[in-house]
Parts: structure tokens; C-alpha cells; sequence
């Protein structure tokens, strides 16, 4: 078979010379000869490779068919020589797939739609699946030293030394632990008292460090009202919600910086928005998680399901309405959706 | 832009929609000038087909594809991309890049979890990432050149380590110690070391650059950028004001930080006004660097001019990113190959066929690790 149309480039010299490429099957050879001005091949020829020693390079798009000989010289060549000669030497499986996915809009489309299902699926349950089992087998070293590193930190930017008099901390810590021993299997936690400068709040670090900010006390009626909100950080407690908040914010961005690394650095800054409502989702669940555990606890111990929800309502007051606005991007679930967890539980069992 | 001026009257005029030639005013040798655009021959929907299934075989492989991909991509622009009517190429071996994203992605992986273990651990990442930076760039420079060819010949980056130290880590030293009076004069130094190592066959690159230029430059970008992040970091404030004044602080109960938005605002105003200000810099140094290039071959010399105009480029960026935004991502081909054109378009070529002379061509083989370090941390080689 002979094809003509090649250009055939020496490797050493950067002149293309017009070629003619002839395969001999039979003896599984491929001759490159130089074009005379008729076209037809001229003696010698400029090189003689062996079919089976040829690396063939097809193109990406629409670009020229290479053909790379082992002395480094190379053979732009037509269509048909590559055809004829792939039956015999294929590239890589994934090469000959790329390429037949990619001249194909209906399977661009398929992987296109694929591809987001695959997003989506790994963001939802692929992450935080991993970062759970990270977190259960994370030593308890490294969270030791993780609660008190943001402890640190947190000290240095939101809050400052409690003011609470240390009889009233005794007596809150005290009346807690009496409900907690009341309840099987509660994990281990340490409560901590502080003044902050963002109201009144509440928050569970890893390794049981739960921290109640001394407005929050205050915010509170009755001391049972404080114990539903440890409560409810016990319950992040008992999911590790802190470390696995803080794996899957770091699977995120590792998932996001690979996959849009070619991508100039602009990009990256819209990057940061799916990855912001992504955390703002998965931190709703573990609200109501959270929430799902007090109401248990409260069940069992005897402090109820009630002082949960009046502090809810209190707080909701005290940040005026929280449902009114931003709560589509809040990391809180709206009020009224969490009472009603609340008092579905509670239904549930009939004491 | 004085050089393209100067250019413009020594071979009297060009036209830069393609192909021209011209004869040379300057007396003695009436030689043939001819001036050529690169083409690029690809578009938008074709590579949006390669992306895409770049993109699901890496996330189906839980990315190891990704070398592959990467490869495939600059393979796509650089096969597709003509000048006098031979295409460039990029030869890497995917398999060589692995094992270099490896390393990085467990660099990575130390940095980003470091921060929640101790404070030091991302410091100390820091700082030996500033110390072997110049190393990382100098291995990257290599095997880039290396693996790019034209008329399949490789190019070849003939600069060295310690040239490498002196350019991205001694001299930028020198400019905080001097406050920043030498820090035109770095980056003068950082681009001159780009400019002046490239090779192709024999044909070295000379660069005739000077750093009253880049003086000029910075002095008046410096000026409109701290001018404006000073007016975006204002309106920052007032935004932050009125939302916390509405929302009556923080209502998170439970987590910790602030309401995503108040974060989002700052980040969507700020990084595009800084990044265009930068740009802007950017793109005058880059016309006049390249503008400032000879490639020495036996046949003559081939000279480029870049005319990229700072507000068209600034254009196309940031509409890029608001369309690349506004599509939840699809736009990102279209993007890609509307900034390589218009990069092109203003990038003209004179007497490329005189690269046809040249001898001594040969190939090296070079370790990828520099490469693919240089990919993940977004490293621009400037073309
Ligand atoms: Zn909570």
C-alpha cells in the first residue's frame, strides 16, 4: 500500500520534506520515501522501520497524525496510514478511548452529565463517608492537640477569660454531669465557660471540648435551658461532627484545587462559592443531627425536650428573627424545622 | 509600545491579520521581511469535548488521569497551533508527571491539615517551599522546553540552578531590604532569566530589555492598584457594616466563623480587582519582553512583537470569569480558547521561516518533578 501526502522530518533538522509512505505488510515494514516532483516515491529510502517498532501519536482534535520513529525522526502523515497501520500496532486503551469519546458530541454529553452526577454523588456521600472514617480512626493525640490549637486561636480572636463566678460554673457543670450519668454510653467532654464577642453561642471542639460563652448563660432562663444546649453539643460530640467538619472542609478544597488546578487563578475565587454552600448544607445536617441526639438525651435523663426549644426561641429573638433572611446560605436550619424535630421526638416516646 | 513603534518604522508598517510581506527600508541588504501571526486551527466546542472527557476520566480514576489530561490539553493547544504552517507539539510522558503529582499532592495534603494539628507545620511547609522554589522553577523551565517542540525539534532552556536562585530568590531578598526600590529591577532580572536561556537548535535567544522599563511600569500600576483596593475595601466595609447592623450579629449557634457572605463579598470584590490591576502590569511587561526577544538563526534574526492592549485583555478575562460563573463552569473551554486566540492574534512573528536554518538540534531527557509542581502552583511561562 502506498500513501502519499507525508512530511517527514529527520529530527535533527527542522526542513519537512515531501514523503511517501508504503507499508509492506507481508513483511510487516514501513518504507518513508522522499517525493519526487511526479509524486511518485524516489530511491532510496529515507527510512525503514519495522511496523512494530513505530510509536504512533494520534492527534488531540483535530491536529496532524504523527507517526514517531525510534531514531527520533518523524512522519506527519494522512489518515489512512494510520488506519491501515492500527490494526497492527493500537496506542493505549485509554489513548483509542479518549479519542473516539472526544469525536462524539452525544458521548461528550454522556460524560458531561456523568461527570456532574459523579460531582455531586463524591460531594455528598463520597467526602463525608471519608472523612468519618478518618475521623474514628484519628488519634487522640491529634485531636487533643487540634481542640487546643483552636481553642488558641479562638481565644485570641472571639473570646476572652469567663466572668462567671466559679461557684456558678461548679453548680452548672455539676447539674450537668448528674443528667449526663443518667444517660448509658455518653461520650467523654469537658465543658468550658468564656466571654465572647459574637453574643450569645455555643460550640463543641474535638476530643469533648465544649465551650458556652457566658452571654449564653445569661441568655437562659432556667439552668435546665443551659444543659439542652450542652446537650446539644454532646451531641456533635458524640458524632465527631468538629473533626469531620474540619476533614471534608480540607477534602473540599483538595478535590477543588486538583480538579480546577489548570485553571488560571481567577477561577478558583468562583471555586470558593460551590465549596461555601457545600459546607453550608452538610453543617445543616449536622445541626440536626445534633439536635436529634439532645432530644434523646433529654428523654432519657428526664431533662425533657422543652428547655431546647425555649432557648431556641430565645435565641432566635435575641438575633432578631433568624428566619427571615439569609437562612437559604445560613448554616443553621430555620427555627420552626428544628422545634418540630424537637417535638416529633419527643412523640415518640410516650412518657 | 515603543518597541512596536520602532518596529513598525525600521520595516516600514505590518498588518497583523496575517501573512505580509514587505522590503526593508533600511538601505544595504534588500532582504524579505515577512510578518505571520501564529493560527490557532482548534475551537471551543471541539475542546469542550476533550475537557469534558478529561474531566470524567479523572474523576472516574479518582484522579490519576489528571496527568494524562494535562498532557492531552497542551497537546490540544500546541498541535493546533500553526506558524508558518507547521504545527508545535508537546511530548511529555503523563506517566513521568505522576509520580511529580504525587509528591506535591501529599506536600499538599501536609499543608492543608497541618493547619488543625499545629500552627509551625504549614510555617515550616512554607519555608522550605521558598527555598526550594527557584530549584522547582529552574526543573520546570527545563522540562518544558524540552518537551515542546516545533517542527518537531525541541526547544531547550539553557539557564542554570544557581542563575535560578540569583533571579527568584536573591534578588526579590535584595528588593524587601532595599523597601522595594529594587524590586522593578527583580523582576527585570526574573524575566531576563526566561528570555535570555531559550534555545532552539543552535539559535539562541537575545534579550535587549532594559529595567527603566519595567521602573515605569510598576510605579504607575502600583499607584492605580493600591488606589484601587483602597476605594473596594471601603465599600467592603459599609457592606460588612450593614449586614451585621441587619443580621444583629452572628446568629451561628453551634459551628464557628462568620456568615458565609460577609466572607464571600470581600473575596468576589477584592481578587478580581487585584488580579486585573495586576494583569494590566503583566501585560505591559509582557509586550515589552517579548518585543525585546531575537532568536539568532543562520539565515537572519527572528524578532516578535506582542501588542496585547491592557483594557481588551482586561475584558476578556473578567467576562470569561463572569460567564464562566454565570454557566456553573461549561463556559471554561470557550474561555480557554478565546484567551489563547487573542494571545495569538497579538503576537506577531518576523521571518519565522528563517527558523528553518537552524542545526544542532537534540533531545534530553528530564525529570518531571519541577514540571508538575510548577502546574500546581499555576506558574505562567509567559507565551
Ligand atoms: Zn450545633
Amino acid at each position: 500500500m502506498t500513501f502519499r501526502g507525508a512530511k517527514y522530518f529527520d529530527g535533527r533538522s527542522p526542513v519537512a520534506q515531501a514523503a511517501v509512505v508504503r507499508l509492506d505488510s507481508a513483511r510487516g515494514v514501513a518504507g518513508i520515501f522522499a517525493a519526487a516532483e511526479s509524486g511518485e516515491p524516489a530511491d532510496p529510502p529515507l527510512a525503514e522501520v519495522r511496523v512494530d517498532a513505530l510509536y504512533l501519536d494520534p492527534p488531540v482534535g483535530a491536529g496532524p497524525w504523527v507517526m514517531r520513529l525510534p531514531d527520533g525522526a518523524v512522519c506527519e502523515c494522512p489518515q489512512e496510514v494510520y488506519t491501515a497501520l492500527a490494526r497492527e500496532r493500537t496506542p493505549g486503551t485509554l489513548a483509542r478511548f479518549s479519542r473516539w469519546a472526544e469525536s462524539s458530541g452525544r458521548v461528550a454529553v454522556v460524560c458531561f452529565l456523568l461527570s456532574v452526577v459523579l460531582v455531586v454523588v463524591f460531594f455528598r456521600y463520597g467526602i463525608p463517608l471519608m472523612a468519618e472514617n478518618a475521623a474514628r480512626g484519628m488519634p487522640a493525640e491529634i485531636e487533643t492537640m487540634v481542640a487546643r490549637e483552636s481553642m488558641r486561636a479562638l481565644d485570641r480572636t472571639f473570646l476572652s477569660p469567663s466572668a462567671l463566678a466559679p461557684e456558678r460554673k461548679e453548680a452548672l457543670r455539676d447539674g450537668f454531669d448528674a443528667f449526663a450519668a443518667r444517660k448509658p454510653a455518653t461520650p467523654t467532654y469537658r465543658i468550658e465557660f468564656r466571654r465572647s464577642r459574637i453574643g450569645p453561642n455555643a460550640f463543641a471542639l474535638p476530643a469533648g471540648l465544649i465551650v458556652i460563652t457566658d452571654e449564653l448563660v445569661e441568655l437562659a432562663e432556667t439552668d435546665a435551658e443551659v444543659y439542652a444546649v450542652a446537650a446539644h453539643e454532646l451531641g456533635h460530640v458524640h458524632h465527631n461532627h468538629g473533626m469531620r467538619s474540619a476533614l471534608q472542609a480540607a477534602g473540599h478544597f483538595i478535590v477543588i484545587t486538583v480538579f480546577l488546578g489548570d485553571v488560571s487563578s481567577v477561577l478558583s475565587v468562583a471555586a470558593a462559592l460551590p465549596s461555601v454552600l457545600i459546607e453550608t448544607g452538610h453543617s445543616r445536617r449536622f445541626e440536626l443531627e445534633a439536635d436529634t441526639f439532645a432530644a434523646e438525651f433529654g428523654m432519657a435523663t428526664g431533662l425533657g425536650v422543652a428547655p431546647l426549644v425555649s432557648i431556641l426561641e430565645s435565641l432566635t429573638d435575641a438575633y432578631g428573627g433568624e428566619g427571615k433572611h439569609l437562612s437559604w446560605i445560613s448554616t443553621h436550619p430555620p427555627t420552626a424545622e428544628r422545634v418540630e424535630l424537637l417535638r416529633a421526638i419527643e412523640a415518640e416516646h410516650p412518657e | 509600545m515603543d518597541l512596536s513603534e520602532f518596529e513598525a518604522r525600521e520595516f516600514g508598517g505590518s498588518d497583523s491579520g496575517g501573512r505580509t510581506s514587505g522590503r526593508s527600508e533600511a538601505g544595504e541588504i534588500l532582504r524579505e521581511v515577512v510578518y505571520e501571526n501564529p493560527r490557532f486551527t482548534g475551537g471551543g466546542g471541539e475542546y469542550f469535548r476533550i475537557w469534558i472527557v478529561n474531566l470524567f476520566l479523572s474523576l472516574v480514576t479518582l484522579g490519576i488521569f489528571i496527568p494524562w489530561a494535562k498532557v492531552r490539553t497542551r497537546r490540544y493547544f500546541y498541535r493546533n497551533t500553526l506558524l508558518d504552517g507547521h504545527a508545535f507539539d508537546y511530548t511529555a510522558d503523563p506517566r513521568k508527571l505522576l509520580i511529580g503529582y504525587l509528591i506535591v499532592g501529599a506536600a499538599l495534603l501536609i499543608y492543608g491539615f497541618g493547619e488543625f494539628v499545629a500552627v509551625w507545620i504549614p510555617l515550616l511547609l512554607f519555608v522550605v517551599f521558598a527555598a526550594l522554589y527557584p530549584w522547582v522553577r529552574w526543573k520546570s523551565l527545563r522540562f518544558f522546553a524540552a518537551y515542546s517542540t516545533y517542527r518537531h525539534i525541541p526547544l531547550r532552556f539553557t539557564g542554570t540552578a544557581g542563575g535560578a536562585y540569583a533571579a527568584f530568590l536573591g534578588w526579590p531578598a535584595l528588593a524587601v531590604v532595599t523597601a522595594g526600590i529594587l524590586g522593578p529591577y527583580a523582576a527585570f532580572r526574573a524575566r531576563a532569566y526566561y528570555f535570555e536561556n531559550f534555545r532552539y537548535g543552535d539559535a539562541r535567544s537575545r534579550f535587549s530589555a532594559t529595567a527603566g522599563y519595567f521602573y515605569r511600569v510598576y510605579l504607575l500600576g502600583g499607584l492605580a492598584i493600591f488606589g484601587g483596593l483602597f476605594a473596594v475595601s471601603m465599600l467592603v466595609g459599609a457592606l460588612v457594616a450593614v449586614v451585621a447592623a441587619t443580621a444583629g450579629g452572628v446568629e451561628d449557634y453551634g459551628g464557628t466563623g462568620m456568615p458565609p457572605l460577609l466572607v464571600l463579598v470581600p473575596m468576589l470584590l477584592i481578587y478580581p480587582a487585584l488580579f486585573l490591576g495586576i494583569a494590566v502590569i503583566r501585560v505591559f511587561i509582557l509586550n515589552y519582553c517579548w518585543s525585546s526577544t531575537a532568536l539568532r538563526t543562520p539565515a537572519g534574526r527572528v524578532r516578535f512583537v506582542s501588542s496585547i492592549h491592557p483594557v481588551r485583555y482586561g475584558w476578556i478575562l473578567s467576562t470569561n470569569l463572569i460567564l464562566t460563573i454565570l454557566t456553573l463552569g461549561i463556559y471554561l473551554p470557550w474561555a480557554k480558547v478565546r484567551l489563547h486566540r487573542y494571545r495569538l492574534e497579538c503576537l506577531e512573528v518576523i521571518n519565522a521561516p528563517n527558523l528553518e536554518s537552524i542545526t544542532g538540534a537534540g533531545r534530553e531527557e528530564v525529570a518531571a518533578v519541577g514540571e508538575s509542581a510548577a502546574d500546581w502552583l499555576d506558574i505562567d511561562f509567559g507565551l
